[in-house]
C-alpha cells in the first residue's frame, strides 16, 4: 500500500476488539482503518479508555483483533504465534513505555544489549552498539550504572537506546514523557525527531496536547473510532 | 465483623485450593511425622519399661562351655550356691541355651530353634523371667513345653497342641534319632533379651531337667549373676570368671556386664525415636517455611486489598487476624489428619519395629503426649511462621498499595549489587543472581529448607556410606561361611575329616576359639554394658587364613615365631598408647597372660587376633590334655554364596554330626550379613525419607517464591516480551533463578552435612568402631539431586511465567 506517496508500514484493516467481561462484551475498537508510512511520525491522542492504547498494542502485536487484520512491515501480525510475533518484535519495532521499564539488575548497557541477545542479532560486537546507541542518545557515561542510579530522564533515553537495539523501522511509544518534566520531555521529543529524519516511523500515544501539537500527524480515537486528522496545532493554539 | 473476618479467612483458604492444599499437605507430612514417630517410641519405651523391671535384670552374663573334666560336673544347684558365696552376688541363675529341632506333627520337614531353660523352676525364677500368658508351665517328665508367644504367633500353636521333636541327646554313630511327641502346656512371654542369637519366633521353654534330656547338655550354658550394684558387678567380674575357670570344669567364654540403669534395649528404642521423632519436628519445622512463602505470596496479592481495606478503615490489627487466620487454617487443615493417621501409624510403626526391640505390641496403644505435641507443634509452627509476613502485611501502606510505578527500580546501591555486577558470567546468570539477592528475606526460608534437605540427604549419604564401609571392612575379614560350635569338646581333626569326607563344597575346616577377656588399661565399656573384647584364635600359617587382617602397622601372626604373639586393632592400640614391639596383658578364664602386638588391624570393631592353640590353652579348651579348637571353620568352594545355599550345606553338616552323635550350634555368616543389611537398609531408607520429605516441602517452598517472582514480576516480562524475548528466554531466566537458589542452597547445605552426620551418629551411639568419613560422592550426589528437584520446582512457575503473554499482563495491571 501505499501512503501519501510513502510505503505504508503499518495497515489495520477493519480492527475490532472486544473483551469479554463479566458485565458483558467491551468493544474498544469498532472496525478501525489506521495506516502509517515509512518515516513518519504520528501521535495518538484521546480521552482514557477511548482504545488508543489499544490501538498501539495492536500494532506491537501485544494483543490482537477479534475481527480485521494487522500488517506491520509486510508482516501479518494476526496470523503469527505469540513466540514468533515476540521476536519480529524485537527486530522489528521498538517499544518505549512510559514508566521506562528498564530491568532494575541489569545495567544501561546491559539493558541495551537485551534485545540484541533475545533475537540475536548484532553477535560478537553487541556491547560495541550497544555503546554507540548509548553515545547516541548522549548516555555514555552511565553505560555501567544500574537504572536506579540514574535520573527519570537519562532511564526514558537508556529505553529509546535499547528501543533503537535491534534498528527497528517503527518505535511506539506509550506516553514516553508522561512521566518527564518538561527539559526531559523535550530532549525525548528531539530524539525521536532525529529519528524520524533518519527515516524511522513513530507512533506515539500521548495526553500532552502541546507535544502532539508539534508531531506532523495526529490521529484521535474517541470510543474506538478513528476521527478524522486535526491539525493539533490550531487545537493548541485555540 | 467476626463473621465477616471468618469467611474473608476462609474465602482466601479456599479460593486457592492447590496452594491451600500444598501447606496443609506439609504441615500435614510434619504432623503425621511427629505424632508416629514420637508415638512408636512411646509405645515401645513405656511397653519396655512395663515389661523389663529392672530389679530382675541381670548385670552380668557369662558364656559357658566346658573342659575335659566336664565328667564329672558339680551338681548345678552346688554350682550356684557357690557362685552366690562370691563377693558381692546377691542372686544367680543358671541355664541351658542349645539348639533344637522340631516340626509339627503334620509336617515332615524339622526346623531349628532355641530351647531354653532355668535352673530354677519357671514359677521362681528371680533374674530375667519369662511371663506366663496362657495354660501353664511345663512339669518335668511329662513330655510339656511351653511356646514364646512369637512363637506360637509364627507356628499358630495353642495351648495342647502338639510339637514333634528330636531327641539329639540320644544320637550317636549307626543310631537313628528318636523323635518324640510333647504337648503345648502354656505360652509364655520372655521380655528380656536373653542373648543375641536366640530367635523368639522359634524358642521353647522347658524344665532344666527336660532341656538336659533333649539336647544332651548337663551343664549350664549361660550364668546369669545379679550383684549388688552395677559397680560390684564390674569390680568383680574377672573374680568370678577366675574363680569358675579354676574351680570347675567349666570354661567362661565370654562375659558381658550390664548396667540396669541403662538397659540396652530401652536405650536404643529410646534413642531411635528421639532421632527419627526429631527429624519429624524438623520436617515440621519446615513446613512452617512454607507457610511463611505462601503468606507472604498472599499478602503479597493482596496488596491493593489490604491498601483497599486499610482506606475504608481496617487497622493494622485486623490484617493480623486474618493472616493469622490464614496460617491457623492451614494449621489445622494439615493437624487434624496428621494427627489421626499418626495415631494409627504410631501403634503399627511401634508394632512393626517391635521385633526387632525384642518385644510384642498386640492390643491398640496410643500416646497422648505424642498427641498433644503433635497438635500444639502443628498448630504453633505455621502460627509462628506467618508472624513476619503478617507483620509486614500490616505495614502496607495505603498509597504503596494503590499506587502502579512500573518496575521497581531500587537496585544497586549496595555491596552486593556492584558485586555481582562484576561477576564475570553471562547477563542472564547475573540477572538471576541480582533477582535471588533482591528476595533475600523471602527466599532465605527456602534456601534454608532446601539446605537442611541437603545437608540430611548428603549427611546421610556420608553417615551410610562410613556405616557400609565399616561393614564392609568387617565382612571381608571373615573368610568363611559357617562357624560350628559343638555342644560338646570334639577333636577337631575327626571332625573336620568327617566334614571333608561326606559333604561336598567345601573349600576347607580350620581350628577356631574364641573368649572374651579384659585387656589391661583398656576400658571396654561402651553406655551401660561391656561385652569385654573378643579374642580369635585361628590358624594364621593355613595356606587359606581364615581372617584376612588389614594391618597397619607389624607383621601377621604367621610372620611371627613368639607363641605369645598378638595383633591388636588401632583403636585399643591407640587406647593403650602402644605399638608393634610393646606387650599387652590379657585377662580371661581365670587366666592371665602378657603378650607381644607384632601387629595394628584397622579391623573396626575392637578385638585381639593369636594362634587357636595359644588361646586354647590359655582359655582351658583342651582335649586329652592337648590344646583343642573348639569351633571350626568351614569355609565353602562357591564363591559368595547365598544365606539359603550356607543353610543347605549347615543341614547338611549337621544331618551328618548328629549321626555321630555331635550336637552343635551353626553360625550362617551370610545370613548374618544379609540380617545386618537389611537393618541397615531400612535405617537408611528412614532418614532418606525423611530427608526427602523435608526436600519437598522445600521444593514447594521454592516453587511458591517463583511462582511469587513471577506474579511480582510480571511487568518485568512484559518487558521482556515487548523487547524480543521468546517463551524459552523469559522461562530459562526463572529456571535460572531456581538453579541459583538451588546451588546456594547446596553451598550452605555441605557444612550442614559434616555437622549432622556427626550428630547422628553421635545420637544413634555407633560406637568407637564407627569412624565418620566424607565421601567425595556425597556433595556430587547432593548438587545433582539438588538440581533436579530445583529444577523440577522451578518449572511449572517458569512455564507459567513464558505463557504470559503481554496483552495479558497488561490487561491484569
Amino acid at each position: 500500500m501505499n501512503l501519501n506517496g510513502k510505503q505504508a508500514l503499518i495497515n489495520l484493516e477493519q480492527v475490532r476488539k472486544v473483551y469479554r467481561t463479566k458485565a458483558g462484551p467491551l468493544e474498544v475498537l469498532k472496525g478501525v482503518d489506521f495506516q502509517v508510512g515509512e518515516g513518519e511520525f504520528v501521535a495518538v491522542v484521546g480521552p482514557s479508555g477511548s482504545g488508543k492504547s489499544t490501538l498501539i498494542n495492536m500494532i506491537t502485536g501485544i494483543d490482537r483483533p477479534t475481527q480485521g487484520e494487522v500488517y506491520v512491515a509486510n508482516q501479518r501480525l494476526t496470523r503469527m504465534s505469540e513466540n514468533r510475533v515476540a521476536r519480529w518484535r524485537g527486530r522489528n519495532v521498538g517499544v518505549v513505555f512510559q514508566f521506562f521499564q528498564l530491568l532494575p539488575t541489569l545495567t544501561v548497557m546491559e539493558n541495551v544489549m537485551m534485545p540484541m541477545n533475545y533475537v540475536g542479532t548484532f553477535t560478537g560486537r553487541r556491547r560495541q552498539r550497544a555503546m554507540e546507541l548509548l553515545e547516541r542518545v548522549d548516555l555514555p557515561d552511565v553505560a555501567d550504572k544500574y537504572p536506579s542510579q540514574i535520573s527519570g530522564g537519562q532511564q526514558q533515553r537508556a529505553a529509546i537506546a535499547r528501543a533503537l537495539a535491534n534498528d527497528p523501522k517503527l518505535i511506539v511509544g506509550d506516553e514516553p514523557t508522561g512521566n518527564l518534566d518538561t527539559v526531559s520531555a523535550g530532549l525525548i521529543f528531539a530524539l525521536f525527531e532525529e529519528l524520524v529524519s533518519q527515516g524511522t516511523s513513530i507512533v506515539m500515544v500521548t495526553h500532552d496536547r502541546d507535544l502532539a501539537g508539534q508531531v506532523p500527524h495526529v490521529v484521535e480515537v474517541r470510543d474506538g473510532c478513528i476521527v478524522p486528522e486535526v491539525d493539533m496545532r490550531l487545537v493548541s493554539s485555540n | 465483623m467476626i463473621k465477616t473476618r471468618t469467611r474473608k479467612i476462609w474465602g482466601d483458604i479456599l479460593s486457592r485450593k492447590g496452594r491451600t492444599a500444598l501447606v496443609s499437605f506439609s504441615i500435614f507430612i510434619g504432623v503425621l511425622g511427629v505424632v508416629t514417630l514420637f508415638s512408636m517410641g512411646d509405645i515401645l519405651v513405656s511397653r519396655l519399661e512395663q515389661d523389663i523391671q529392672e530389679d530382675k535384670l541381670a548385670m552380668t552374663k557369662l558364656g559357658l562351655t566346658t573342659s575335659e573334666r566336664a565328667t564329672e560336673l558339680p551338681d548345678a544347684r552346688d554350682f550356684l550356691t557357690m557362685v552366690e558365696a562370691q563377693p558381692g552376688v546377691a542372686k544367680a541363675e543358671g541355664q541351658i541355651i542349645s539348639q533344637f529341632y522340631f516340626r509339627e506333627p503334620d509336617s515332615d520337614d524339622f526346623d531349628q530353634g532355641s530351647l531354653i531353660a532355668y535352673f530354677t523352676p519357671l514359677t521362681e525364677v528371680e533374674l530375667e523371667p519369662p511371663q506366663l500368658i496362657e495354660g501353664d508351665y511345663p512339669v518335668s517328665g511329662t513330655k510339656q513345653l511351653a511356646v514364646e508367644r512369637r512363637m506360637a504367633d509364627t507356628y499358630d500353636l495353642k495351648v495342647g497342641d502338639t510339637l514333634v521333636l528330636r531327641m539329639v541327646s540320644q544320637a550317636g554313630e549307626g543310631l537313628s534319632i528318636p523323635e518324640e511327641n510333647w504337648t503345648v502346656s502354656g505360652i509364655v512371654f520372655q521380655p528380656y533379651a536373653i542373648v543375641d542369637n536366640v530367635n523368639m519366633s522359634t524358642t521353647i521353654f522347658t524344665t532344666f531337667e527336660d532341656a538336659q534330656y533333649i539336647s544332651g547338655i548337663t551343664g549350664f550354658t549361660t550364668l546369669f549373676v545379679r550383684y549388688t550394684d552395677f559397680a560390684t558387678a564390674q569390680a568383680e567380674v574377672s573374680n568370678l570368671t577366675g574363680v569358675i575357670a579354676g574351680d570347675t570344669p567349666h570354661i567362661p567364654y565370654y562375659s558381658l556386664v550390664f548396667d540396669p540403669e541403662q538397659n540396652v534395649q530401652i536405650g536404643e528404642a529410646a534413642n531411635i525415636s528421639s532421632v527419627l521423632g526429631l527429624l519429624g519436628i524438623v520436617a515440621l519445622v519446615v513446613s512452617g517455611f512454607l507457610v511463611v512463602n505462601v503468606v507472604n505470596s498472599i499478602v503479597v496479592e493482596q496488596k491493593r486489598q489490604i491498601g483497599v481495606m486499610k482506606s475504608l478503615g481496617a487497622s493494622g490489627w485486623d490484617n493480623v487476624v486474618i493472616y493469622a487466620g490464614i496460617a491457623l487454617g492451614y494449621g489445622l487443615l494439615g493437624v487434624v489428619p496428621g494427627v489421626l493417621l499418626g495415631i494409627p501409624a504410631g501403634f503399627f510403626a511401634a508394632k512393626g519395629m517391635a521385633s526387632n526391640m525384642n518385644t510384642v505390641i498386640d492390643k491398640f496403644e496410643f500416646s497422648p503426649s505424642s498427641i498433644i505435641m503433635g497438635i500444639l507443634i502443628g498448630l504453633a509452627v505455621p502460627i509462628l511462621a506467618a508472624l513476619i509476613p503478617v507483620y509486614n502485611g500490616s505495614r502496607v501502606k495505603i498509597l504503596d498499595a494503590m499506587t502502579d510505578l512500573g518496575i521497581d527500580s531500587s537496585y544497586g546501591k549496595g555491596f552486593l549489587a556492584r558485586l555481582i555486577k562484576r561477576l564475570p558470567l553471562p547477563a542472564t546468570v547475573r540477572q538471576g543472581i541480582s533477582n535471588v539477592s533482591q528476595k533475600k528475606g523471602r527466599l532465605a526460608f527456602t534456601m534454608l529448607t532446601l539446605a537442611i534437605a541437603a545437608g540430611a540427604f548428603m549427611g546421610i549419604f556420608a553417615l551410610f556410606s562410613s556405616i557400609d564401609s565399616v561393614l564392609n571392612k568387617t565382612f571381608d575379614t571373615y573368610n568363611v561361611e559357617i562357624l560350628i560350635q559343638p555342644d560338646q569338646q570334639q577333636d577337631f581333626n575327626t571332625v573336620r575329616q568327617l566334614i571333608e569326607d561326606n559333604i561336598e563344597g567345601i573349600q576347607f575346616v580350620q581350628p577356631h576359639n574364641g573368649l572374651s577377656v579384659e585387656v589391661e588399661g583398656y576400658d571396654s565399656a561402651e553406655g551401660g554394658a561391656d561385652y569385654g573384647v573378643s579374642v580369635e584364635g585361628y590358624d594364621p600359617d593355613a595356606p587359606d587364613s581364615v581372617f584376612v587382617l588389614d594391618l597397619q602397622d607389624g607383621v601377621q601372626l604367621s610372620e611371627s615365631d613368639n607363641p605369645n604373639s598378638i595383633i591388636i586393632t588401632a583403636g585399643i592400640a591407640d587406647a593403650l598408647k602402644k605399638g608393634v614391639g610393646d606387650s599387652v596383658v590379657i585377662t580371661g578364664a581365670g587366666n592371665s597372660r602378657e603378650m607381644t602386638i607384632v601387629g595394628i588391624s584397622t579391623f573396626p570393631f575392637n578385638s585381639l587376633w593369636v594362634r587357636w592353640d595359644v588361646l586354647a590353652e590359655f582359655g582351658g579348651y583342651t582335649l586329652n590334655g592337648q590344646p583343642a579348637a573348639r569351633n571350626l571353620l568351614v569355609k565353602l568352594d562357591k564363591e559368595d554364596p547365598t544365606a539359603a545355599e550356607t543353610a543347605d550345606v549347615i543341614e547338611d553338616i549337621n544331618e551328618l554330626l548328629l549321626a555321630h552323635g555331635i550336637t552343635a550350634t551353626y553360625g550362617n555368616f551370610p545370613e548374618l550379613i544379609e540380617e545386618i543389611t537389611t537393618l541397615v537398609r531400612v535405617f537408611q531408607i528412614i532418614f532418606n525419607i525423611t530427608a526427602g520429605l523435608i526436600a519437598l516441602v522445600g521444593a514447594l517452598g521454592l516453587l511458591t517464591a517463583i511462582s511469587m517472582s513471577v506474579f511480582e514480576r510480571q511487568k518485568e516480562i512484559g518487558v521482556m516480551r515487548s523487547i524480543g524475548a521468546g517463551s524459552m528466554a523469559v522461562a530459562t531466566q526463572f529456571l535460572t533463578e531456581g538453579l541459583i537458589v538451588g546451588v546456594l542452597a547446596w553451598s550452605i547445605g555441605l557444612p550442614i552435612s559434616y555437622g549432622l552426620s556427626q550428630l547422628i551418629a553421635a545420637a544413634l551411639e555407633m560406637g568407637d568402631a564407627f569412624k565418620l568419613t566424607y565421601p567425595i560422592l556425597a556433595p556430587i550426589v547432593g548438587i545433582i539431586g539438588m538440581l533436579i528437584i530445583t529444577a523440577m520446582a522451578s518449572l511449572y512457575p517458569s512455564i507459567s511465567a513464558s505463557r504470559k503473554t503481554v496483552s495479558d499482563i497488561l490487561r491484569y495491571q
